[in-house]
């Protein structure tokens, strides 16, 4: 295909795409979403620093319960905002 | 994660678009790739640009929802909807003349869907080759196979724009 042509194509595609709006309100649902995200799905640098004031370990907790239920160490003992 | 999203939100939302052909399910698309990349920040390395892996996520999830929705069939509302002529999935300014727009929708929407997920990343996103290569995990040699055919079959499907190609051009540059 030619250069003209190719570079029309690439014209006339941009310009279908651009005819559509964005989402309204998109970035303030994703921020609520993201705010609401559970334990789990939050980035892990946060639950490894959200875990420091318990260690179930040093009250004699076998290691095979953390791998079952790793949630153990998370919700029950977290200190309140 | 606010800023990325106002950076990067086009981007996203446009390349999602053009490989489903469905601007509801391009929303949802834009939020599952940000969602994800707030969720897996840790994992990013933030010394790189971010875009390519904006552009593998949004790739990805997309190819998945075609992939989705051309399995089922479609339900019996659906079908009512699109004999009826509902424009519930297009906006009031595409309706009213855009025939023009219409064509190219079926025509990328008729399109396999490797080489439209090639096509799109490199018309509508500017991509080089490379870049495209490394984005979906592909040899160079598949990208320029598919991005060939792709033309070719764009070019087929909208034969009778490729007039107003030429006089348009040499306007400009006369």
């Amino acid at each position: 295909m030619d250069d003209f042509k190719d570079i029309y194509l690439g014209r006339i595609l941009k310009k279908w795409v651009a005819l559509y709006p964005l989402p309204e309100y998109g970035r303030a649902r994703l921020l609520w979403v993201a705010s609401h995200l559970s334990a789990q799905q939050r980035p892990l640098f946060r639950q490894a620093t959200e875990n420091q004031y318990l260690n179930l370990r040093d009250h004699g907790v076998p290691d095979w319960t953390y791998k079952l239920f790793p949630w153990a160490s998370l919700s029950p003992f977290k200190v309140p905002m | 994660m606010g800023l990325l999203y106002d950076r990067h939100r086009k981007m996203v939302f446009r390349t999602a678009l053009a490989i489903t052909g469905d601007s509801e399910a391009a929303g949802d698309l834009l939020q599952d790739v940000f969602l994800r990349l707030h969720r897996f920040a840790c994992h990013i390395d933030t010394r790189r640009p971010l875009e390519p892996w904006l552009y593998r996520m949004t790739a990805n999830l997309a190819y998945t929802w075609v992939k989705r929705h051309h399995r089922w069939p479609r339900s019996l509302e659906e079908v009512a909807e699109w004999l009826g002529g509902s424009k519930k999935n297009t906006p009031p300014e595409v309706t009213e003349v855009d025939e023009e727009s219409r064509q190219i929708q079926q025509a990328v929407s008729a399109l396999p869907l490797p080489q439209r997920m090639v096509v799109v990343l490199y018309y509508i996103n500017d991509l080089s080759i490379r870049e495209i290569s490394d984005i979906l995990d592909v040899p160079v040699g598949t990208v320029k196979s598919r991005l060939h055919y792709g033309r070719q079959a764009l070019k087929d499907n909208l034969g009778m724009l490729q007039g107003k190609a030429h006089s348009e051009m040499r306007y400009e540059v006369t």
